[in-house]
């Protein structure tokens, strides 16, 4: 069990950006890098001059928007409660903030089996690049690259990063997936007394799936791996930790941990993909069919 | 189970409360007044098809069998696309013109997770019918005579209706989603289960109420034994022939209704392509 306490999490502000804009945030942990389903999971605070070009992943992406609205232009707007899903391969925005946002935001590998690299091997790679060219609004200007053109700033990184050309996955979805939780009834846990949830979607066993719980004061749950789990209100236990709004809890497979409140508390739990090999994702991404 | 052919049943009357021509063939029905009655049919949608903006408060399920169906300006279900409807989330509106052809669709409207159910076809025509002492269906809008007790002279169509057939208003539940979920799903990846020549596709699940859409694939003589499930199935085959345990046929565009706990053995005498749909557990 690895528990991030949001209070005693550094505060980062980024310094060589891929994208535009004011970007502070803090990390609530990651997996294994190398593994398929490596991920991470930060909180970000943006202010109104954000952009990023529209733009897509080769890896699942989940955000809940915890303070302000966050447009995605014609693919919508996230307003506070708000959870959206952006899997790999579906293309989605321009992406522009025009008031202050607090947005949890959870990347992890995706069914194509492409993973998602570390946070540390993107910054090296986005260091290097800073040296050979630069990063304007979202996008990578090479030194000797006379087009003019650039090039999406991640795909610049993950190249980078990975030493082969960025193949995206066919989109399985066409647009985003915006939920709106509110609209969602709860519905009492059978095995858990004072505890209820709401399931926001599941796309199978090699997608991250998303569902908050409910749980009451002097209530608990009993939570099983892979799963990433953060608070989004309330105080409790959980094993030797005390939790508080905005800690993040993730298990291993197989892991478990009970969820014991002190005060009514809210989670959202995104169950991590299971791979039958995770082996490293070079060598697994060349296995599928690429677009 | 229930089993219907694309075959053995006709083509309805060319009828819409909406605009524009476009002909049903109703394979399978629910119960009328349970939260999982639904509607299975296939629609022939004329290039003159078209609809207003709007919602529903019951969910729907569309994939394009021939052609291309238009569902919003950008928006076309292609052969081989799963779209998902979820009830309350606005969508359109629908103009059949901008694909410049006709197409054939297989549609499901079922009851969604808010429990409102699902007004039948005959329920919806008959109310349909009834009306036309009142007003006139022009375009998807229903024009009254004369203002209703409220005041209101034009309404969309399907909610006129069902307040004439429920006697108080319609009521949309929040919308979970802020637009459909269209799948590409032949861009998904088989995976074989359960036996060699069986493969499955699952597409996703939704709601607390766990409706769930899959596809399932088997070769020519795989035999396919599922597990007992605790919610109703409906499965429409969009390729392939085989056989039920229970000694029922299948054919291309056939359709099967599965009440919870029935898992019969499905074996393929050719290849076979099936959608299959989980309906909300209550």
């Amino acid at each position: 069990m690895d528990f991030v306490s949001f209070e005693a999490a550094p505060l980062h502000t980024r310094g060589t950006n891929h994208r535009q804009g004011s970007f502070r945030y803090k990390d609530l942990g990651q997996g294994t890098p190398g593994r398929l389903d490596n991920f991470y999971l930060r909180i970000v605070w943006t202010e109104g001059d954000f952009f990023s070009p529209r733009h897509m992943h080769n890896f699942d992406q989940v955000r809940a928007q915890l303070k302000g609205r966050f447009s995605f232009d014609k693919d919508g707007t996230m307003h506070p409660g708000g959870v959206g899903y952006f899997p790999e391969g579906t293309a989605y925005g321009p992406q522009t903030s025009a008031e202050d946002t607090i947005q949890l935001a959870m990347q992890i590998g995706a069914p194509s089996r492409s993973g998602y690299i570390s946070e540390e091997e993107r910054q090296v790679a986005a260091e290097a690049l800073s040296k050979r060219g630069r990063f304007e609004k979202g996008k990578y200007f090479a030194n000797d690259d006379k087009s003019g053109v650039g090039q999406d700033g991640f795909e610049a990184v993950w190249e980078y990063a990975n030493g082969r050309r960025i193949k995206y996955p066919k989109k399985r979805l066409e647009k985003p997936l915006l939920v709106n939780p509110d609209a969602f009834e709860w519905l009492d846990v059978a095995s858990a007394a004072g505890v209820r949830t709401k399931r926001l979607w599941d796309f199978g066993a090699n997608a991250l799936a998303c569902s908050l719980y409910q749980i009451g004061p002097k209530s608990s749950v009993a939570l099983s791996g892979p799963l990433t789990a953060f608070i989004l209100a309330g105080a409790g236990e959980v094993a030797e930790h005390r939790y508080a709004k905005y800690d993040a809890l993730h298990l291993a497979a197989a892991e478990k941990a009970r969820i014991e409140a002190r005060e009514e508390s809210e989670l959202l739990v995104m169950t991590h993909p299971v791979f039958p090999h995770p082996v490293k994702r070079s060598v697994a991404a060349a296995e599928v069919e690429h677009s | 189970m229930n089993v219907a052919h694309a075959e053995t049943t006709p083509w309805g009357p060319a009828r819409s409360v909406r605009g524009g021509r476009i002909v049903f063939k109703e394979l399978l029905r629910g119960e009328e007044k349970t939260p999982t009655n639904f509607s299975l049919v296939l629609a022939d949608t004329d290039v003159t098809f078209k609809s207003p903006r709007h919602r529903h408060n019951f969910d729907q399920i569309r994939i394009t069998l021939e052609g291309s169906t238009n569902f919003g300006p950008r928006h076309n279900i292609e052969v081989g696309d799963v779209a998902y409807f979820p009830e309350g989330t606005h969508y359109g509106p629908q103009n059949q013109e901008l694909v410049g052809a006709a197409s054939l669709a297989m549609v499901i409207q079922f009851g969604g997770a808010a429990g409102h159910g699902y007004m039948s076809q005959r329920q919806l025509f008959e109310g349909q019918e009834r009306l036309r002492v009142y007003g006139d269906f022009e375009g998807g809008v229903f024009r009254r005579k004369a203002a209703a007790p409220d005041g209101r002279m034009n309404q969309d169509a399907y909610e006129a209706i069902w307040e004439h057939q429920h006697g108080r208003p319609v009521e949309y539940p929040k919308p979970r989603m802020t637009e459909p979920v269209h799948f590409r799903a032949a861009h998904l990846p088989w995976v074989e289960v359960n036996g060699p020549g069986v493969y499955w596709k699952e597409l996703g699940s939704f709601s607390e109420r766990n409706i769930r859409i899959a596809c399932l694939k088997l070769e020519a003589d795989a035999v396919y034994q599922p597990e007992p499930q605790p919610q109703e199935q409906i499965l429409f085959i969009i390729e392939g022939a085989g056989r039920f345990g229970s000694g029922e046929t299948w054919a291309r565009h056939s359709a099967v209704h599965l009440h919870a706990s029935e898992a019969p053995s499905m074996s393929a005498t050719a290849a076979t392509e099936a959608l299959i749909l989980f309906l909300p557990r209550f």
